[in-house]
């Protein structure tokens, strides 16, 4: 290091934040990192059985054992006119989201008993407060410190009631045993959202309840966007699961 | 699952936890002097403990700090997180009055988390590592995947810069 630079070298250190007082909780981490490793695993099953059909399909078609519909573009070309490719959404298995929202049918009885549009509830961590936001029949609620609201945001601090009706969402979403921290109504297309708990930077997961689900509503929508694939899966009556990259 | 591979799998598990809490500190302290933004911060070390875990029997055949560290400081650092997006935490647009006396309101006022925020991410990661993490310019080189030379000439420039904006007082 040059000697002139002691100065600013000595100046970060002096300044260095220092170390935090708690680090990550370590079993919620390993829950995570092995919930990580099964998506991680299932999407590589997945594009291997991909992979292994696309061979056969472009097996046939070279000795032409198979007829196929329009024009079909080199499978790992591009053109200058690409999106960006984020790759290929993950999704959960389909029993696994039929469950989900199965269980998700009773948080979304509570929202709608209390007249609820918005709910979000970051639980905080490493010293930083938590951060709940809270939109219901009777008012617009938040929590007021500087993590969570800037000066100029309209809502109100949580009252007694906003607080027990935010307390009787959150019991809910505890026992549907779906991991959700944010509910929009209205906010992220028709119906009612109920965003998964991510650490994923890359994607965001929400199962949605939209009313009045035609019956033959296709079993799925993939629609390209700047940052990538944004994939709806139709899971079952009025329940939906979309996948979009988050950014 | 067999008997040995169930065991094996609690083994690895209690190391993997052992290893969050030994290293959570220090992997969070590293990205937030990275990122600027303790809930940006919390998810890159996520991602990584996300990583380590995958590739563990690689991991803990090394130091599995450093094992971690090297994919920390090479994911992509700077994001935009949708889910508190109403809190601004551009550091120029920082509330002056203090809040709550905890330590994510205090990482984003402090003034070298702020100033190095402000550096090229590249020049970031090599003044971070090289003066606040103490490593020598050749573990820089190793870890970020560039050569002595050009850790010189981005440490060089990065300081220079922090020069200037401790001088001017840019972030009053």
């Amino acid at each position: 290091m040059n000697t002139h630079d002691d100065d600013v070298v000595a100046r970060l250190r002096a300044g260095d934040p220092g170390y935090p007082e708690t680090g990550p909780d370590a079993g919620r981490t390993l829950v995570a990192a092995r919930r990580a490793l099964r998506r991680s695993r299932g999407r590589r099953a997945l594009a291997g059985g991909l992979a292994v059909a696309m061979a056969a399909v472009v097996g046939l078609t070279t000795i032409g054992g198979v007829d196929l519909p329009g024009v079909f573009p080199a499978p790992f070309g591009y053109d200058t006119r690409s999106l960006p490719n984020e790759g290929d959404p993950p999704i959960y298995p389909a029993d696994r989201m039929l469950d989900d929202a199965s269980s998700l049918a009773l948080v979304l009885t509570t929202t709608v008993d209390l007249g609820v549009t918005s709910y979000l509830a970051d639980p905080g961590a490493w010293g930083r407060a938590g951060c709940r936001a809270f939109t219901w029949s009777q008012g617009a609620y938040r929590d007021r410190h500087a993590d969570c609201a800037n000066a100029t945001d309209p809502e109100l601090p949580f009252d007694a009631a906003s607080e027990a009706a935010f307390a009787r969402v959150t019991r809910a979403i505890e026992r549907s045993g779906v991991d959700v921290d944010r509910i929009d109504k209205g906010g992220w297309g028709p119906g009612t959202s109920f965003h998964l708990r991510d650490n994923s930077w890359q994607w965001n997961w929400y199962y949605s309840y939209v009313p009045d689900t035609p019956p033959n509503a296709p079993v799925e929508k993939r629609t390209q966007t700047n940052l990538g694939p944004r994939l709806e899966v139709h899971i079952v009556g009025n329940w939906w699961f979309t996948v979009e990259p988050d950014d | 699952m067999s008997r040995d591979r169930e065991s094996a799998a609690r083994t690895r598990d209690q190391e993997f936890v052992d290893f969050v809490a030994a290293s959570g500190r220090y992997l969070l302290r590293t990205a937030v002097l990275l990122c600027g933004d303790p809930v940006r911060a919390e998810e890159l070390v996520q991602a990584t403990y996300e990583r380590t875990y995958r590739s563990w029997r690689s991991a803990r055949d090394g130091d599995p700090q450093a094992y971690a560290r090297r994919i920390l400081v090479n994911l992509r650092i700077d994001g935009w997180r949708r889910t508190r997006h109403e809190v601004l935490l551009d550091p120029r647009a920082l509330p002056d009055r203090a809040g709550p006396d905890h330590t994510g309101a205090v990482v984003v006022r402090n003034t070298v988390v702020r100033a190095l925020a402000r550096l090229p991410l590249t020049q970031r990661r090599v003044v971070v590592m090289r003066h606040l993490l103490d490593l020598s310019e050749a573990d820089v080189a190793s870890e970020l995947e560039i050569s002595v030379g050009t850790v010189k000439s981005h440490n060089a420039r990065g300081i220079a810069r922090l020069r200037e904006i401790f001088a001017e007082g840019e972030l009053r």
